[in-house]
């Protein structure tokens, strides 16, 4: 170890402070001008992270499910009446679902219809919230050798969750379609009316944009749109809910503040992403 | 810091220097935890909020109170794990988290002093700082104004927690983190 002179080692001392300041002052405006450092860390830091809270999240989840259950537990004849009910009511809808695909196969075969596209997906687990005060994101381990790339598409049981920005050797992050940055754009399912759907890092995205005339209804629900071919069209993205004349909002059909699971697939669409573009969260978040 | 005091003594056996080592890195370790553990996925719509603010708390805390254990590298290190967990732009947080530690240890004495109502007040107005400068130079790092919500939330949530925290922060300043007791 070095000896140094105690004034000399209070002056350096009383140093470090102004130099490490003007050095994340500096980081910033690198961060600003060059986001390749940044989204470097970042995917290193989820690969360190991701196993850890794969490991962390088996005893988390194994509590909640007890805790779930327990409370189960009290409305268990409740709860039994209201799925007989509702086993009843989907079994209707089967009958219906199961006649429309006949018909519609049927249609298909006679407009000679080709788009019988395959998608590949991969199901992973979500380990960390993690979202920011300005951003709305989450974390997935991955395995090893994963498929996944930035710019394919997450859903979760219910309906549309995001995209992959960012994708390390074992964990991917993605962008909620909560977040500032998440622009999709969607189709209104009775209308065919088109329009946007704007993250603004509450829980409900704005849905804004549509054409004159074509205005959202209540409770009217929003598939996507293949629109600028950043999605595939027609996957369930929410319902339409107004919080004042003229302002509709989105409420998603994925339990977005409560995600476990999420299926990666690859819809192979990639029309956003150019192959030349460095950094594809960038421009997945801004489109 | 090093034993400074005059006299010849005994070099400290092995397992003496690891627990006054312990001591000393109790606050970081503890601000790490906390920091960690809001990071996984509790269904808290709050949690990048509380992450600031407790992180906040932590570091205003120990820098009164015991500023050897809070070094400003660690400060500067804390803050860019919160941006790069945060998506927050690099540097940010380091910075203002490297001003709270400055502003924290030019005013340790007083604010040592003043006793507990009057440090938390000076808590409020380091955070408040804290805060408005994350939202100013968010705002202007994205070149949009954001809702200032979140931001409100978090000064907030800093306010609650730091008397719970002081408490508990209080109780190992005098004896887990205390690297003289060892």
């Amino acid at each position: 170890m070095i000896r140094l002179s105690i004034p000399f080692r209070q002056a350096l001392a009383r140093l470090t402070l102004p130099v490490l300041a003007i050095l994340a002052f500096g980081l910033i405006l690198i961060g600003k001008a060059d986001v390749v450092i940044e989204q470097y860390l970042s995917a290193r830091l989820s690969d360190v992270l991701a196993p850890l809270y794969d490991v962390v999240s088996a005893p988390l989840d194994a509590a909640r499910a007890e805790m779930t259950d327990v409370a189960g537990l009290w409305s268990l004849r409740k709860e039994n009446r209201r799925l007989r009910a509702e086993n009843q009511q989907l079994r209707r809808w089967q009958a219906v679902a199961m006649a429309l695909d006949a018909e519609n196969s049927q249609l298909k075969a006679t407009l000679h219809w080709s788009n019988n596209t395959t998608e590949k997906f991969v199901t992973v687990p979500v380990v960390a919230d993690n979202g920011g005060v300005y951003a709305r994101s989450v974390l997935v381990s991955t395995g090893p050798h994963s498929p996944i790339a930035p710019g394919q598409i997450v859903l979760d049981a219910g309906g549309l969750v995001g995209r992959v920005i960012e994708v390390g050797s074992r964990s991917a992050r993605i962008l909620l379609i909560t977040d500032l940055n998440s622009r999709v754009p969607v189709t209104l399912a009775d209308s065919r009316g088109h329009a946007m759907l704007l993250g603004n890092n509450g829980p409900r995205p704005r849905l804004m944009y549509w054409e004159d005339g074509d205005a959202p209804k209540e409770g009217e629900q929003v598939v996507t749109s293949a629109e600028a071919g950043a999605y595939p069209a027609g996957l369930p993205v929410g319902s339409v809910h107004y919080i004042g004349p003229g302002e509709a909002e989105l409420i998603p059909d994925a339990d977005l503040s409560r995600l476990e699971l999420v299926r990666v697939v690859d819809y192979g669409v990639t029309d956003m992403l150019p192959p030349e573009t460095p950094h594809p969260a960038v421009k997945a978040g801004a489109q | 810091m090093t034993d400074q005091r005059p006299g010849i003594r005994l070099r400290p056996s092995f397992g003496r220097r690891l627990d006054v080592w312990s001591r000393r890195g109790f606050p970081a370790a503890v601000t790490l935890l906390l920091i960690l553990l809001l990071e996984a996925p509790l269904g808290l719509h709050v949690s990048a909020q509380l992450q600031l603010a407790l992180s906040l708390a932590s570091l205003f805390f120990w820098s009164v109170h015991r500023p050897t254990s809070m070094p400003p590298w660690l400060a500067f290190g804390l803050g860019l794990l919160i941006d790069l967990l945060q998506m927050q732009p690099i540097g940010l947080s380091s910075l203002v988290f490297l001003l709270v530690v400055g502003v924290a240890r030019h005013w340790r004495h007083d604010l040592r002093r003043l006793g507990f109502m009057l440090s938390w007040l000076g808590f409020g107005f380091v955070a408040l700082g804290a805060v408005s400068l994350i939202y100013a130079a968010s705002s202007l790092l994205r070149w949009r104004l954001l809702p200032p919500m979140p931001c409100v939330d978090e000064l907030m949530l800093a306010l609650m927690f730091y008397p719970a925290l002081a408490v508990l922060f209080g109780h190992a300043h005098r004896y887990a983190a205390a690297p003289e007791q060892a």
